[in-house]
């Protein structure tokens, strides 16, 4: 009668797939801006972008985005059918970081496909990566893993923020954008070497990090973000609505 | 695993209101429970403890000898239900019997699209444009059909027609029949509810007031009706919940459980003894908060 096993992979699966569903919305979308923007835009076509960088941006964004609606939505939904808390916790982080590695992924096949097209016709693609990949001349694994990481620490800040709310409601919750905003922030300076949204104005001197300690320094910082989530909803309270 | 649950002097504080205070009792496989209490009293409180919604400020709870809180081998089991917000829901009631076929071990899916057909709920429109008597049907068929070892409806009933809500009372005594289980039905709908309970709670501004089998309840209230002095001279001493008087007819409704000899007595003095309901009881046994509002 009792089963007793962990649903983590079931929930994991169910995650993936919900979320992939969303973001097969938004993949062609970019995309389509993608090929027709760069034509009315100079300062566009003058990036020159690879589209795995330029989805990168907007994918931060969806990513924050999905953060939030998964979190409010599914957390109490699992809980209330019977999922523990732990359960979902691991079965969501696996879940949004397949999500990040496969927009990236099925990015990359569109990218591609740009390429293909342009060996065999007169098209030709765009390069460029990301400003801080360009000491790489890898423009495939690395931008995938790279984009990836970031991605994910998009989603953990969109997760806080939602946890922040659902759990100590508004002041609490405006407390946990300042967290989110802070460990976007963080992320991106590892990365970029600067900070972003709402920070890109301040000038922090920041030293550029070769690529392995930036990977290193993410996955810490993605950990680390998941040790917060976990800590804030190990024992949450589920509300009856 | 048999999982029986026990309760032990449960308290419950959030936002400064002492929501359940010290609530003991136990609940047993296969029998039918009815938590009744007024408005307020505590109920969904008490039962989002047994759910693991949250967890109790002191006391312990414990469901087939462990603790249910967060316990992958307990929360699966017990099964909630109640009245669900589905203004903001897009998704179908086919989607939900998917999601609980994968998570609840007992659900069975062919037994809730029976049900739902039976109960009229279209399986695939969104949640948000079934009325609200189909939305309290929906939810008492996910109840049903989990078939939870724990299951818990909570006043689900409430938006359903009486013809609705007949049909679901029988087809709890039916599923209770061929799958027996602990099932808990909240209410303050007392009077058409009455005869699908074993066994009463009665739960008054977060204490619980009554916790004994239905039977025994019942016989225990009693309204004396009779000449009014010889009433008075008769309740003397016992627990009267309500009386009432016209002429000289008095009526007490009592709550005490009499002995043959009173029996006997109250015969030989000309007064009749009649049985009260439960909704009465209920009524009275809580009437004290009624003052205070």
């Amino acid at each position: 009668m009792t089963n007793g096993t962990s649903n983590i992979g079931k929930i994991a699966k169910d995650l993936f797939f919900i979320q992939i569903k969303w973001a097969l919305w938004f993949i062609p979308i970019v995309f389509a801006v993608y090929l027709i923007v760069p034509h009315f835009v100079k300062d566009v076509a003058e990036l020159n972008l690879h589209f795995l960088s330029f989805i990168y941006q907007p994918t931060k964004i969806f990513m924050l985005v999905i953060g939030i609606i998964t979190s409010l939505y599914y957390l109490p939904y699992f809980v209330s059918n019977g999922i523990t808390r732990k359960d979902y916790f691991y079965g969501a982080a696996i879940g949004s970081a397949t999500v990040a590695f496969g927009i990236m992924f099925l990015s990359a096949i569109l990218a591609g496909i740009l390429e293909l097209i342009g060996a065999f016709s007169n098209y030709q693609p765009s390069t460029s990566t990301m400003e801080f990949l360009q000491s790489t001349s890898s423009i495939w694994i690395i931008p995938i893993l790279v984009y990836s990481f970031i991605s994910i620490g998009y989603y953990i800040s969109g997760w806080m923020i939602a946890l922040g709310f659902y759990r100590f409601g508004g002041w609490g919750g405006m407390g946990f954008i300042l967290v989110a905003i802070l460990y976007i922030n963080l992320t991106d300076l590892i990365w970029e070497g600067h900070a972003s949204h709402p920070f890109g104005w301040l000038n922090i001197p920041f030293p550029d990090l070769p690529l392995p300690v930036s990977l290193i320094g993410a996955l810490i910082f993605i950990l680390l973000g998941f040790m917060v989530i976990r800590k804030v909803s190990k024992r949450i309270t589920i509300a009856m609505e | 695993m048999n999982l029986n649950v026990v309760a032990k002097n449960i308290s419950l504080s959030y936002k400064g209101v002492e929501a359940l205070k010290d609530v003991s009792f136990t609940l047993e496989q296969g029998k039918t429970y009815g938590l009744i209490g007024r408005n307020g009293a505590g109920k969904t409180t008490l039962l989002s403890l047994l759910a693991s919604y949250r967890e109790p400020t002191s006391g312990s709870l414990f469901i087939g000898g462990e603790d249910p809180f967060e316990n992958r081998n307990i929360m699966p089991h017990v099964g909630f239900v109640y009245e669900t917000n589905y203004s903001d829901e897009y998704d179908p009631p086919s989607s939900y019997f998917e999601f609980a076929e994968r998570y609840r071990p007992n659900f069975d899916r062919g037994y809730a699209e029976e049900l739902a057909s039976r109960f009229k709920i279209p399986l695939n429109k969104p949640l948000k444009e079934l009325s609200s008597g189909k939305q309290s049907a929906f939810n008492a068929t996910l109840g049903l059909a989990s078939r939870s070892s724990i299951t818990i409806l909570d006043e689900v009933y409430l938006a359903m027609d009486a013809p609705t809500r007949d049909l679901f009372y029988k087809e709890v005594i039916e599923e209770q029949a061929q799958h027996p289980r602990i099932m808990i039905l909240s209410t303050h709908l007392v009077s058409e509810m009455e005869y699908l309970f074993d066994h009463v709670l009665i739960l008054d501004n977060g204490k619980l007031l009554v916790n004994e089998p239905f039977d025994e309840l019942v016989s225990r209230g009693a309204a004396v009706t009779g000449s009014s002095k010889v009433v008075d001279e008769f309740v003397n001493g016992m627990t009267k919940l309500n009386s009432q008087q016209l002429g000289d007819t008095k009526s007490v409704m009592i709550y005490e459980k009499l002995s043959e000899k009173q029996w006997a007595e109250a015969e030989r003095q000309g007064l009749q003894i009649g049985p009260i309901s439960l909704q009465e009881l209920f009524i009275h046994l809580t009437k004290e908060e009624l003052k205070d509002d």
